[in-house]
C-alpha cells in the first residue's frame, strides 16, 4: 500500500514537473521565416546591400549561438528596385505565399509609405532598418524602425556644427521628387530656425538630374555659412564635387542619404569636412559594435557602414523580441517588440519608444581621410 | 501594308500564337491576382491606344490621359468622398474635356510631330503632378497629410475592369462593322479620298482621340483603385512606350490586337522572371532580359510583321462582301426610305467656275479659267499632259484652293471650302490613279462611298437597332447594284488590292456614284481600258447623263470625249484656248497646234 | 529675395556662361538629330542611347585603359559613327524595303518605332554590362579644378565649360563647311530635299544616308563625351534626359534646320539655366520649361524658328 502511494505519488510529481517543464520547453518552429525586402539593384542599391549583407552575418551569428534555440532563421530576400509598385507586390508575396512571421525592410522612405500599410492590415510587423522620413511609425502599430527618424537626429548634428562654426546664414539643396529627401529638408528648416540660424536660400533638383551648377550657384550667391544637402548616395557624389568645383569652401552638413562610404569613395576630396548625423560610426566603442565590426571585415573584406550596422542590429531586435515571444506569431511577435527596452545592439542600448522609434544616441560625424570620424 | 487574303497557314499560326498569349495570361491570372489587374488595365490601354492609331494618328498621349485619369479618381473618390462608381467615370469624363481642348491644335499637326507633341503633354502632366502637391500628394503620393491612404484606395478589382473592358470591346467591334468603322478604315489608308467621300475626316480624327483619352482615363482610374497607390513617375515617358509596343506587336488594324500586345507584353517579363527563371536560374538575375526582348520584339514587328499579329489573321472583309447576297432585296429599287435619293431639279447652272487661276510659286498651273456647267449634260476637259486638267480638278472637289477666281456650285461659293462638305453637297470624283482602299473588299469600298447618305448614328449601331440593320443592308444592297451597272458585281468579295487596273477604276466610278452626286469629275476613267472597255464605259456614262447627272471628264481617248460628250473645253499651259461641241474643237487650229506642235 | 540676385552681375555672367556651356551641349546632340531628320524624315530616338554609349566608350578608353583626353574623345565620336551606321543597317534600311526612295508616306511612324525598340535594346544591353551605379572619370582626364577670372566678377569656368564651348563651335563650324562646301555635303543636301530627284540625279542615295548617320552619330558621341566630361556622371539613364531636351531644341530651331539646332541649343540651355537662376521655384520648373517650349513652339509654329512650313497638314 505504500509503496503503491508512493509511486502514485512519484509518478503524480513527475507529471507535475513534466507538466511545469512542457511551456518551457515548447520548442519555436524549427523554421522561423522573416522576409528581408530591400533595394538590391538601380541607383540606391548601394544601402540595400550593405543592410543585407549586415542581416545575413546577423542571421548566421543568430543561428550559431542558438539565441532562438535549435530554430532555423530562414530569410526570404527580395528586391524592392526602390520601386513603389515593386515593393507592395513584393510585400505581398512575402506575407500572403511565404507566410513570413515579419518583415525587415524596406530600404527608402517612398518605398515603405506604399508598402507598409499592406502590412499594417495584414497584421505582420515591420522593422524598418533605414527609413528615416517623418510619419513612417505612424502607419500603424505593427511598424517599428530602428534607424533614427530624421527629427532625432538633425537637430543635434546642427547644435555641434553650430557650436563649432557658428553659422548666421545656411541655405539647403534637395531632392524634391521623393519623400525622404523632402522629409528631411523640413526637419532641417525646423532645427535651423531653432539654433536661430537664417535659411538664405532653398533650392531642390530631380531624381536623374546631373548638373547642379546652378542651383548651387545661385545657394552661393547668397553666401550662406553653412550648406546643407539632403541626397541619395546616386547624387549626393556630383552635389559634391561640383558644389567643391564651384568654389564652396564653406562647411557642408549632409543628411542621412551621406551615411554610405560609397560617397566617399567617389566624391574624395570632395567629401572632407563632410558633416553628418548618425546613429554608428565605425569606431564605436559600444563592445557589440567591435564584435560586428571584425566579424564583418572577417566575413566580407571590407568594413561595415551605418546601414550594415542598422541591419544587423534590426536582425538582432527581431531575433530577440521572437526568443521573448515564444513563438513565430506575428502579433505575439509585434507585442514582443513593442516591450524591448534596454537591448544591447551595436547602436548602444536600444529601446523602442511608445511610437515605435528607437531610442539611442545618434553622434555627428566628420569626414577625415576619406573616412567617417567623430565631430567635434 | 498589304491586304491579306486568308493564307491558311499564316492565319493558323495567328491563331496558335493568340491561344498562347491567351493561355499565358489567363495561367498568370490564377497563379497571381494581382496580375490579373495589371493585365487588364495594359489591355484597356492597348484599346486606347488603338483608337488613335487605328486612325493613323501617332498620339503617344495615353500615357498622360491615364496618368490625369489616375489623380483626379483619386481626388475625387479621397478627398472629396464619392464612391468609387461615379469617380471612375467621372475622370474619364475629365479626360475627356482635356482631350477636346487640346486636340483642338494638336491634331492639326503632322505626323512625327503629333508624336513630340503628344509626349512632351504627358510630361507636363507629370511635371504638373509634382509642383501641386497640395493636389496629388506629391511626387509619390504618399504625403501622409495630402496624400491618398492605400485603404482609401483599393476600391476596385480585376472583375470590374474585365466587365468595362469587356464593354469596350463589344463598342470596338460594333463600330467597326458600321459605317464610322469603314470611314475610319478608310481615313487610315487614305485621309485626302476619305475626304472626298464626304467624310469629316477632321471630325473623325477629335472623336478618335477622344476616345482614346476616355478610355485610357478609364485604364488610369482603375488603376489608381486597383493598385492604391500613385507615383508622378508611374505613366512617364517609358509608359507611353510599352503602350505603343501593344500597338504595334500586336497591330493597329484590328481592336483586338493592342489585346493580344498588351497580353504577351506583360505576361512576358513575369513568365521569364518567375517560370523560366526557376528552371534557368541566371535568367532570375538577368534583370534586363525582359527589356532587351520587348525591344527586339518591337524591331522584329514593325520590319517584319508591320501589321502586327493582328494582320495576320484572315481578313474579315471577304465575309462582309457575302453579306449582301442573303440580304440584297429588290435590286431594281433604288430609293428605299432610309437612304436618300436622286437629286431634285434645278435652275441655271450647277457649277459656274470664273477666273479660276492656281498658281504653285512661279509656276501658273492654271490661268484665268472660265467654264459653265449644267445638268443633264456632258464636259470634256481635254489637253496636253501638264496642262492644269488634274488641278481644276482638284479645286473643283476642294482638295486644293485657288490663288484667285470663284467656284460657284448650286448657287454658293465653294473654293476653298473643306472638301467633305463638297463631296456631301453632291459633287463627287474619281482619281487619275486608282485610290482604292486596298485593305477593304471591292463592296466596301463603294459602301463607303454612301458613308454620307447613312442616317444611323454610331449609338444605334452599337445597339444594333432593326433600323441600322435595315439601313446596312439596304446599303450593301445599293452598293452591289452600283457594281453590278459597271459589270463587276462577282468581284463584290474580292479585297481591292487583288484587282486588275481596269477593274479598280471602275470600282472608283462605282463608289463616287455612291456618295448620290449631282455632278461627277471623272479623271481619266479609260486609261489602261482597251477600246472593247472603252465603248461599254462610253455607253455607261451616257446612261448617268440620261439620269440626271452631270459630268466631267478629263480625257485622252478621244473616242470616248468625242462619243459622249455635249461640250469640251481645251487647256494648255493652264489657259482655256478653246471650246465648243466636239466637231468645233477638233477643227480649231489652236487644239491641234497644243496636241502636235506648231511648224509655223 | 530674388531681387537682389537681379542685380548681382557677377551671378548673371556666371549663369550666362554655365547657360550657353550647357546650349552648346543640347546644340551639338541636336544637330546630328535633325541632320538625320533633315535627310530620312524620320526621328531617330536612339540617338539618346548611342549618346550615352559613346560615354562610356570615352570612359573605357580614358577611365580603364588609361589613354589621354584626346583619344577619348576620338574614341567617343567613332563609335558614335559606328553605332549610327549599324542602326541604319538594322533599324532603318530594312524598312525602306522598296528602294531607297520608296516608302508609303504614312510609314514614317515604322522608323521612329523601330529606334525606340533599338534604344530599349541598347539601354537594357548597357545595364547588364555596366550596371546602374554611376561611372567617374578619374582627375588626370580632366583637372576639375576651375578657373576663376577675378576681372569678371570672380568668375568660375572650368576646363569642361572650355573644352564644350570651343568644341561645339568648332563642330559646328565643321558641319557647315561640309554641307555646304563638299561634293558630299551637298548631295546630303539634295538627298535631304528630295529622294527620288537625287536618285533621277545618279547621286547613290543609301551611301549618303550611311554617311549621314557617320556624321550624326560621331555628333552625338561628342555629345557623348562632352556631357560626361561636363558632369562626371556617367550611367545607362543618361540619355533619358537630353533626349527629351533634343527634341524640344529640334522643334524649337526647325526640323532638319542645323543651325536652327544650334539656336534652339543655346536659348534652350539659356532659358533653363536662367529658370533655375533667377525664378522663384525656378530649379522644379526647370523639366517643365522644356517640354513648356516644346508645347507651344508645336502650336504656335511648329515649323520652329527657322523652319519651312512643313509641319502642319491642310
Amino acid at each position: 500500500m505504500l509503496i503503491k502511494k508512493s509511486i502514485f505519488a512519484a509518478t503524480a510529481l513527475a507529471a507535475a514537473l513534466a507538466a511545469a517543464a512542457a511551456p518551457a520547453a515548447a520548442p519555436l518552429p524549427p523554421v522561423i521565416k522573416i522576409g528581408v525586402v530591400e533595394t538590391l539593384t538601380g541607383d540606391n542599391s548601394a544601402y540595400g546591400i550593405s543592410i543585407r549583407k549586415g542581416i545575413e552575418l546577423a542571421a548566421q551569428e543568430i543561428v550559431a549561438s542558438k539565441l532562438l534555440g535549435s530554430s532555423q532563421l530562414s530569410l526570404v530576400v527580395a528586391d524592392d528596385k526602390a520601386d513603389k509598385q515593386e515593393g507592395i507586390s513584393v510585400y505581398d508575396k512575402l506575407i500572403n505565399e511565404d507566410k513570413v512571421s515579419a518583415i525587415i525592410g524596406p530600404t527608402l522612405s517612398s518605398t515603405a509609405f506604399a508598402a507598409d500599410p499592406i502590412a499594417q492590415s495584414a497584421g505582420v510587423p515591420v522593422l524598418g532598418t533605414s527609413t528615416t522620413a517623418v510619419g513612417i511609425t505612424a502607419m500603424g502599430d505593427y511598424i517599428f524602425r530602428d534607424s533614427l527618424p530624421q527629427a532625432a537626429v538633425i537637430p543635434g548634428t546642427l547644435a555641434a556644427v553650430a557650436a563649432k562654426y557658428k553659422p548666421q546664414k545656411a541655405a539647403i539643396l534637395f531632392e524634391s521628387d521623393q519623400e525622404y529627401s523632402k522629409s528631411e529638408a523640413e526637419v532641417f528648416k525646423t532645427a535651423l530656425a531653432a539654433q536661430s540660424i537664417q535659411l538664405v536660400g532653398t533650392e531642390s533638383y530631380n531624381k536623374g538630374d546631373s548638373d547642379f551648377r546652378t542651383q548651387l550657384q545661385k545657394l552661393s550667391a547668397r553666401k550662406p555659412d553653412i550648406y546643407i544637402f539632403c541626397s541619395l548616395v546616386g547624387e549626393a557624389i556630383p552635389v559634391l564635387q561640383q558644389a567643391r568645383e564651384i568654389g564652396i569652401t564653406q562647411p557642408i552638413v549632409g543628411g542621412n542619404g551621406f551615411n554610405s562610404p560609397n560617397i566617399l569613395a567617389n566624391a574624395k576630396e570632395a567629401a572632407e569636412g563632410l558633416v553628418v548625423g548618425s546613429s554608428w560610426f565605425i569606431d564605436s566603442p559600444v563592445s557589440a559594435s567591435k564584435a560586428f565590426v571584425a566579424a564583418f571585415k572577417a566575413k566580407y573584406g571590407s568594413a561595415p557602414d551605418q546601414f550594415a550596422s542598422q541591419g544587423y542590429a534590426g536582425l538582432y531586435i527581431l531575433a530577440t523580441a521572437i526568443k521573448n515571444s515564444l513563438s513565430a506569431d506575428r502579433a505575439a511577435i509585434r507585442d514582443a517588440l513593442a516591450k524591448i527596452k534596454g537591448l544591447d545592439t551595436t547602436l548602444g542600448t536600444f529601446s523602442f519608444d511608445a511610437n515605435r522609434d528607437p531610442v539611442c544616441q545618434s553622434v555627428p560625424l566628420v569626414v577625415k581621410d576619406g573616412k567617417y570620424a567623430l565631430f567635434q | 501594308m498589304r491586304a491579306n487574303r486568308a493564307r491558311p497557314r499564316v492565319a493558323a499560326a495567328a491563331w496558335i500564337a493568340a491561344a498562347l498569349v491567351i493561355s499565358a495570361d489567363l495561367y498568370l491570372c490564377i497563379r497571381d491576382p494581382r496580375d490579373s489587374g495589371r493585365l487588364l488595365i495594359n489591355a484597356m490601354l492597348g484599346l486606347s491606344a488603338f483608337a488613335t492609331l487605328h486612325a493613323r494618328l501617332l498620339s503617344l498621349a495615353s500615357a498622360g490621359f491615364a496618368a490625369i485619369g489616375a489623380y483626379a479618381s483619386a481626388i475625387l473618390a479621397v478627398k472629396l468622398g464619392l464612391p468609387v462608381y461615379l469617380s471612375i467615370p467621372a475622370a474619364a469624363l475629365i479626360c475627356g474635356a482635356v482631350a477636346l481642348v487640346i486636340g483642338l491644335v494638336v491634331l492639326r499637326l503632322k505626323d512625327v510631330y503629333l508624336a513630340i507633341c503628344t509626349l512632351g503633354f504627358g510630361e507636363i502632366v507629370r511635371v504638373a503632378i509634382i509642383l501641386l502637391p497640395g493636389l496629388t500628394g506629391g511626387p509619390t503620393g504618399a504625403n501622409l497629410s495630402t496624400g491618398f491612404p492605400y485603404e482609401a484606395m483599393r476600391r476596385a478589382g480585376p472583375a470590374s475592369i474585365a466587365i468595362v473592358l469587356a464593354l469596350l470591346c463589344y463598342l470596338f467591334w460594333a463600330t467597326s462593322k458600321s459605317k464610322a468603322g469603314r470611314a475610319l478604315r478608310a481615313i487610315r489608308e487614305n485621309p485626302e479620298v476619305a475626304q472626298t467621300m464626304g467624310i469629316d475626316v477632321v471630325a473623325a480624327k477629335n472623336m478618335a482621340f477622344l476616345a482614346s483619352a476616355l478610355i485610357a482615363g478609364l485604364a488610369g482610374a482603375f488603376y489608381a483603385h486597383t493598385v492604391g497607390s500613385l507615383d508622378a513617375g508611374d505613366f512617364k515617358f517609358g509608359r507611353a512606350v510599352d503602350i505603343l509596343g501593344y500597338a504595334v506587336l500586336g497591330g493597329s488594324g484590328a481592336w483586338f490586337g493592342p489585346l493580344l500586345g498588351a497580353g504577351l507584353l506583360t505576361a512576358l517579363p513575369i513568365l521569364i522572371r518567375d517560370g523560366l527563371g526557376s528552371s534557368f536560374g541566371f535568367l532570375k538575375d538577368f534583370a534586363q532580359l525582359p527589356n532587351i526582348l520587348s525591344g527586339l520584339a518591337l524591331m522584329i514587328a514593325i520590319i517584319f510583321a508591320p501589321g502586327g499579329l493582328a494582320a495576320l489573321f484572315s481578313r474579315p472583309a471577304s465575309r462582309e462582301g457575302e453579306r449582301p447576297a442573303a440580304g440584297a432585296g429588290n435590286a431594281q429599287s433604288r430609293s428605299s426610305g432610309t437612304l436618300d435619293t436622286a437629286p431634285n431639279a434645278v435652275h441655271g447652272p450647277l457649277l459656274r467656275i470664273s477666273r479660276l487661276s492656281r498658281s504653285f510659286g512661279g509656276l501658273k498651273a492654271l490661268s484665268e479659267v472660265d467654264l459653265e456647267i449644267e445638268q443633264g449634260k456632258i464636259y470634256g476637259l481635254i489637253g496636253p499632259n501638264g496642262a492644269g486638267k488634274t488641278t481644276l480638278i482638284n479645286l473643283l472637289s476642294g482638295l486644293d484652293a485657288p490663288s484667285s477666281g470663284k467656284i460657284e456650285w448650286l448657287g454658293r461659293e465653294i473654293q476653298g471650302r473643306s472638301a467633305w462638305r463638297i463631296a456631301r453637297s453632291g459633287l463627287a470624283r474619281s482619281y487619275q490613279h486608282a485610290q482604292l482602299f486596298g485593305e477593304m473588299s471591292v463592296l466596301e469600298n463603294v459602301a463607303v462611298g454612301l458613308h454620307a447618305r447613312l442616317r444611323s448614328s454610331l449609338v444605334g449601331a452599337w445597339l444594333r437597332l432593326p433600323s441600322f440593320r435595315r439601313e446596312e443592308a439596304e446599303a450593301m444592297a445599293e452598293a452591289l447594284e452600283l457594281l453590278g451597272a459597271l459589270g463587276l458585281a462577282e468581284l463584290a468579295g474580292e479585297s481591292a488590292e487583288a484587282l486588275s487596273y481596269g477593274d479598280r477604276r471602275r470600282v472608283e466610278i462605282a463608289r463616287a456614284l455612291a456618295t448620290g452626286p449631282r455632278l461627277l469629275l471623272l479623271d481619266e476613267p479609260a486609261a489602261g481600258m482597251n477600246e472593247v472597255e472603252t465603248a461599254a464605259l462610253g455607253r455607261f456614262i451616257l446612261g448617268l447623263k440620261e439620269r440626271g447627272l452631270a459630268i466631267l471628264i478629263v480625257e485622252h481617248h478621244m473616242d470616248l470625249i468625242m462619243g459622249v460628250c455635249d461640250e469640251i473645253l481645251v487647256l494648255d499651259f493652264g489657259r482655256a484656248i478653246a471650246r465648243g461641241s466636239p466637231a468645233e474643237v477638233s477643227r480649231e487650229r489652236a487644239v491641234l497646234d497644243a496636241y502636235l506642235g506648231s511648224d509655223s | 529675395m530674388d531681387l537682389s540676385l537681379l542685380a548681382d552681375p557677377g551671378f548673371l555672367l556666371q549663369n550666362l556662361v554655365d547657360g550657353l556651356s550647357r546650349g552648346a551641349l543640347y546644340g551639338v546632340y541636336a544637330m546630328g538629330f535633325t541632320l538625320i531628320f533633315g535627310v530620312l524624315d524620320i526621328l531617330n530616338l536612339a540617338h539618346a542611347a548611342t549618346f550615352m554609349w559613346c560615354a562610356f566608350a570615352g570612359w573605357l578608353v580614358m577611365a580603364r585603359s588609361g589613354l589621354s583626353l584626346p583619344f577619348g574623345l576620338a574614341a567617343a565620336m567613332l563609335s558614335g559613327g559606328a553605332i549610327a551606321v549599324a542602326l541604319e543597317f538594322l533599324a532603318f534600311r530594312p524598312l525602306r524595303r522598296e528602294g531607297p526612295a520608296g516608302g508609303a508616306a504614312a510609314d514614317k511612324l515604322s522608323p521612329m518605332i523601330s529606334s525606340i525598340g533599338a534604344s530599349i535594346i541598347m539601354v537594357s544591353v548597357a545595364e547588364a554590362c555596366f550596371g546602374v551605379e554611376t561611372r567617374r572619370f578619374p582627375d588626370t582626364v580632366l583637372d576639375p579644378k576651375p578657373f576663376i577670372i577675378k576681372a569678371a566678377w570672380g568668375l568660375r569656368i572650368s576646363r569642361a565649360q572650355i573644352l564644350i564651348l570651343a568644341a561645339s563651335v568648332i563642330l559646328m563650324a565643321l558641319l557647315g563647311l561640309f554641307i555646304r562646301r563638299t561634293r558630299a555635303g551637298t548631295a546630303i543636301r539634295a538627298v535631304a530635299a528630295s529622294r527620288k530627284a537625287s536618285l533621277l540625279l545618279g547621286i547613290d542615295v543609301n551611301s549618303i544616308i550611311v554617311l549621314t548617320f557617320l556624321v550624326g552619330g560621331a555628333l552625338a558621341g561628342a555629345a557623348g563625351i562632352l556631357v560626361a566630361l561636363l558632369t562626371n556622371n556617367i550611367v545607362p539613364g543618361m540619355g533619358s534626359q537630353i533626349e527629351l531636351r533634343g527634341l524640344a531644341v529640334v522643334i524649337l530651331g526647325g526640323m532638319g534646320n542645323v543651325e536652327g539646332a544650334v539656336l534652339g541649343g543655346f536659348l534652350l540651355g539659356l532659358v533653363e539655366t536662367f529658370t533655375i537662376a533667377y525664378l522663384p521655384g525656378g530649379s522644379d520648373l526647370k523639366d517643365a520649361i522644356a517640354f513648356l517650349i516644346l508645347f507651344l513652339m508645336l502650336l504656335a509654329k511648329p515649323d520652329g524658328l527657322m523652319g519651312r512650313g512643313k509641319a502642319e497638314r491642310a
